[in-house]
């Protein structure tokens, strides 16, 4: 088995919600409840939820751009989370981010070669005419060119600015990169030209990455496993082929079936059309936090919160029923 | 095939900005029968949103609609007074956007928008409300008597975008022009309001203009579809023949793009171009794989290569 | 990098049409350019020695000899208000100066940290604006002392607060973009965001203030020389000539009337450029 670059324990965070005259804390908001995981070196993991599912906030626990509230994230060997503020600023340049929106990600008022090369700056005390090879040869690793090292971020387009932000974070040849919806704020012609550049990159750097997205279809074409995130919570966890053909979690069942086909042909498969939306993270349901939504609940379900526990093969579920609950064809296993 | 309920023909419009002329239209051609439910799909900037907010004639002050109709049950649109238009807009072609919340006045109750709705097109009274709430109930919200009492914030993003179209139907209009109105959901809500939009149009033999970015959901609800490129409708059909047999080189790369799974992921090559100054002849032609020499010089027409089939490319004789 | 003063230098003459484009903004930019060029070769025009007194000459109305007239000393009221720019304007300039920076550098501290050290900083600024500037101006003044330095110290110290809650404001909302948790992420420290992330988000709020205020600055000044705390006699500070000539007012108008003038178009210069500059900013960053 190859080796183990993260492992992310019992990760939380709860943030306070202050209300009242006295401004207290009347309750928390548990975005991240619990959540625990292991990405591999050189493999991509696709974490997939909805919105207010809590994966946003995880992945900035994860590299704690936001301070956990308990649990560990060990890298590399490492416990980043009993690192102290200046040793996890070295640590950063081995792990990085591309945020989703690159028209808010890339300070407006700097210069590409300035934003590029300011990790060196940061790391190496390297800048100007000395930064400017390395700065050029990331850029020309990501499809840009010496044309647009004088632009501001204004100048480009939508998918130009992404690749500066990929720059940014290969230029000090991290070993982790988390992408955060990389290509939501894209057009889907733009999104493909990032897709395979991500993994063109990842092939030959042996990148490690931790991938977001809403879109199923995008986490099925990156990822080597996935994990399934609702409500704060991770409820099933497999490798990228074994979950999209045998979904056992109603939640990924659901999700996966409304996920809308670019072939009409596809219309007639049968459907899990959940009813509602995602409740609040303030007040998550008892039991199973998916269970007012679950066409399978159980008086059980109301009651207990049911554990990930590995069901055979790197497969794990979050799910009382798993077992009984009818499978279904989700017509997005590979054919 | 008796005449289409809408049709556009040649529309050009261009928005006069401060950098130059954006010559956002550039001839567009598209129809929506009785009952039909007919996808707009494109990329950003292709022109969806300004297409329909022709169609209502909606467009801000610095747009000029330089040529074209807009025939609706044979009436050019684009020729009715701003107070016959008024008469049209809700009654006859009503508009549901991709975020309901902005388009809910929040200091006011649901109730009282949706009776607001009604009564412009004067009806009144006990017999308005009751009206509002069997349309609440039929756009499957749960509880209308209470609903009707709470104000837009109180509302989650699938349940405003169901009074929305609630709001659309109530005048039980002929054409409902949709923008983007699940692209601000969750997947599972998503399908949730695809399923209902379906439904209800069927029953109520609506037709839907459905713009959408996504060819995923234009392909789970349209019968017919548009592909827009650049301010034009490259390629139009049903919905069958466009995602089995795509004719125009961008519909083919757009389909190529989605990742799907065990397919290869193809890109399109270049950028979308810039509207204030489109390139000549085919403004696809930069970044076609299947360029010839006329596609720079000469603009294709939309041609009908089989009964319903249309395309504009040179590859199908479109001079 | 040559790219980058290219750029900065197209910005600053784009600023410079869209200030000029408006009528007041053009009007705003002629005075402020031509009290700037006063303050520099205005001794050099004056006709006189502004102290040079002449009992004999004494109250004469504004004459060929005198186009604004004399004072009750017989100084010659054209050189005193040419004088007087120098003074006013050093004034404004140095006080803006200092209040502005005092204001954005706690404004920076206080709304990139929060916690404490911004509920104690506010909390302060809440003091200082629960008093009328000029009240706490002349506090301050009185218990120092007339003099140039003094009155420079004292508007400094009540003007300081206005910087730091515009900054602050300004700053929390920057705070809160991804490009900062994007420099986070790249493990830049908080000094290098505060200064190369934050800041230039921030100068351009804290430059229109400051030109707003040259403005006040000037009229605050004048003020407290016009009731004794401010700049002492003999100096020819446009508020002490106001003040000195009041007694006069009825029958020689003109010894009040000129630098009161000199002050209004001042600070109405000042006013017109700063709203202007504020409109072309708005513009520019795309609001």
């Amino acid at each position: 088995m190859a080796r183990e670059l993260v492992r992310v324990e019992e990760l939380r965070k709860y943030f306070p919600v202050r209300g009242g005259v006295f401004h207290r804390v009347v309750g928390y908001v548990k975005a991240v409840d619990g959540v625990s995981f292991r990405i591999e070196e050189g493999t991509t993991f696709g974490l997939v939820g909805e919105s207010g599912c809590g994966k946003t906030t995880l992945v900035r626990t994860i590299l704690r751009l936001i301070e956990p509230t308990a649990g560990r994230v060990i890298f590399d060997g490492v416990d980043i989370t009993a690192l102290r503020a200046g040793e996890l600023r070295r640590m950063r340049r081995h792990m990085q981010i591309v945020f989703q929106d690159p028209y808010t990600s890339l300070h407006p008022r700097m210069q590409v070669s300035e934003i590029v090369a300011e990790p060196l700056r940061i790391h190496f005390g390297v800048g100007g005419e000395e930064a400017r090879g390395e700065v050029l040869r990331v850029l020309r690793e990501v499809g840009l060119g010496e044309e647009h090292l004088d632009r501001y971020p204004h100048e480009l387009s939508g998918g130009q600015r992404q690749r500066v932000a990929i720059a940014r974070a290969l230029i000090l040849r991290p070993k982790f990169l988390v992408l955060d919806e990389p290509t939501s704020a894209l057009d889907v012609s733009v999104q493909a030209k990032i897709l395979r550049l991500l993994k063109e990159l990842q092939s030959r750097y042996g990148l490690t990455y931790l991938f977001v997205s809403h879109n199923i279809l995008v986490i099925e074409y990156m990822s080597d496993y996935v994990g399934v995130m609702y409500l704060g919570k991770l409820v099933e966890v497999a490798p990228k082929d074994e979950l999209f053909k045998n979904p056992l979690h109603p939640y990924t069942m659901a999700l996966l079936s409304a996920v809308p086909i670019p072939d009409p042909r596809a219309r007639s498969r049968k459907r899990i059309i959940l009813k509602g939306e995602v409740p609040s993270p303030l007040n998550p349901p008892s039991g199973c936090r998916f269970h007012p939504r679950c066409p399978w609940a159980s008086e059980e379900c109301r009651s207990y919160e049911p554990e990930l526990v590995e069901v055979g093969g790197e497969h794990y579920v979050a799910c009382h029923r798993w077992e009984e609950i009818p499978r279904v064809n989700t017509y997005m296993a590979r054919r | 095939m008796s005449s289409p309920l809408l049709e556009v023909r040649d529309l050009i419009v261009h928005f006069y900005t401060r950098e130059g002329v954006v010559k956002a239209l550039d001839g567009v051609m598209l129809s929506v029968g009785r009952g039909e439910i007919v996808s707009l799909v494109g990329e950003t900037g292709s022109g969806k949103t300004v297409t329909a907010l022709s169609i209502m004639r909606l467009l801000d002050h610095n747009a000029r609609i330089v040529r074209g109709e807009v025939l609706f049950e044979g009436r050019n649109l684009l020729q009715l007074s701003e107070e016959e238009m008024r008469r049209i807009r809700g009654r006859e072609i009503s508009m549901i956007f991709q975020e309901p919340k902005s388009a809910l006045n929040p200091v006011l109750t649901v109730g009282f928008q949706l009776r607001e709705a009604l009564e412009a097109h004067g009806e009144e009274g006990e017999a308005a409300l009751e009206k509002v709430l069997s349309m609440l109930r039929r756009v499957g919200l749960p509880d209308p008597e209470r609903l009707v009492n709470r104000y837009p914030h109180e509302l989650s993003g699938g349940m405003a975008q169901r009074v929305m179209i609630a709001m659309a139907l109530l005048m039980r209009p002929k054409l409902l022009i949709a923008d983007e109105p699940t692209s601000a959901l969750d997947v599972t809500v998503q399908a949730q309001i695809l399923e209902l939009i379906q439904s209800l149009v069927r029953e109520m033999n609506t037709s839907v203009l459905f713009i959408t970015h996504d060819l995923g959901v234009a392909a789970e609800i349209s019968d017919r579809i548009a592909v827009m490129y650049a301010g034009v409708v490259v390629e139009q059909g049903n919905v069958y023949d466009v995602f089995e047999e795509p004719l125009h080189p961008y519909t083919r790369g757009l389909l190529a793009a989605i990742p799907r799974p065990g397919r290869e992921l193809m890109a399109i090559e270049g950028e979308v171009p810039s509207l204030l100054n489109p390139p000549s002849g085919c403004r696809f032609h930069p970044r076609c794989p299947a360029v010839m020499e006329v596609c720079k010089r000469v603009k294709p027409r939309l041609v009908e290569v089989e009964p319903g089939r249309l395309v504009a490319c040179h590859l199908y004789g479109g001079e | 990098m040559e790219g980058a003063r290219r750029t900065s230098i197209r910005g600053s003459l784009l600023m410079a049409r869209l200030v000029l484009s408006s009528p007041t903004g053009f009007a705003g930019a002629v005075i402020v350019a031509g009290l700037l060029i006063l303050s520099l070769i205005g001794p050099v025009l004056a006709p006189y020695d502004p102290y040079k007194q002449d009992m004999s000459e004494r109250l004469m109305p504004p004459s060929w000899e005198h186009p604004f007239g004399t004072d009750q000393l017989g100084r010659d009221i054209l050189s005193r208000v040419l004088y007087g720019c120098r003074i006013s304007l050093s004034i404004a300039l140095l006080v803006v100066a200092i209040s502005a920076t005092i204001g954005l550098l706690l404004g920076l501290v206080s709304g990139y940290f929060g916690g404490l050290v911004d509920e104690a900083l506010m909390r302060v600024t809440d003091l200082f604006f629960a008093f009328p500037r000029l009240i706490l101006a002349m506090a301050v003044a009185a218990a120092l002392g007339p003099s140039i330095i003094n009155t420079m110290l004292a508007i400094a110290t009540v003007s300081w607060p206005v910087y730091a809650r515009l900054v602050r404001a300004c700053v929390l909302q920057v705070r809160n973009e991804t490009y900062i948790e994007a420099a986070r992420a790249i493990g830049a420290g908080h000094v290098r965001i505060l200064f190369r992330h934050v800041l230039p988000m921030v100068v351009h709020v804290v430059l229109v203030q400051a030109t707003l205020d040259l403005g006040s600055i000037i009229l605050l000044a004048a003020g407290l020389s016009f009731i004794g705390l401010g700049a002492p006699p003999p100096t020819p500070e446009w508020g002490l000539m106001v003040s000195e000539g009041r007694l006069y007012i009825r029958s020689q108008w003109w010894v009040s009337t000129f630098p009161g003038l000199a002050i209004m178009i001042s600070a109405l210069g000042f006013n017109m450029l700063g709203d202007a500059l504020r409109d072309a900013f708005d513009v520019r960053l795309g609001r």
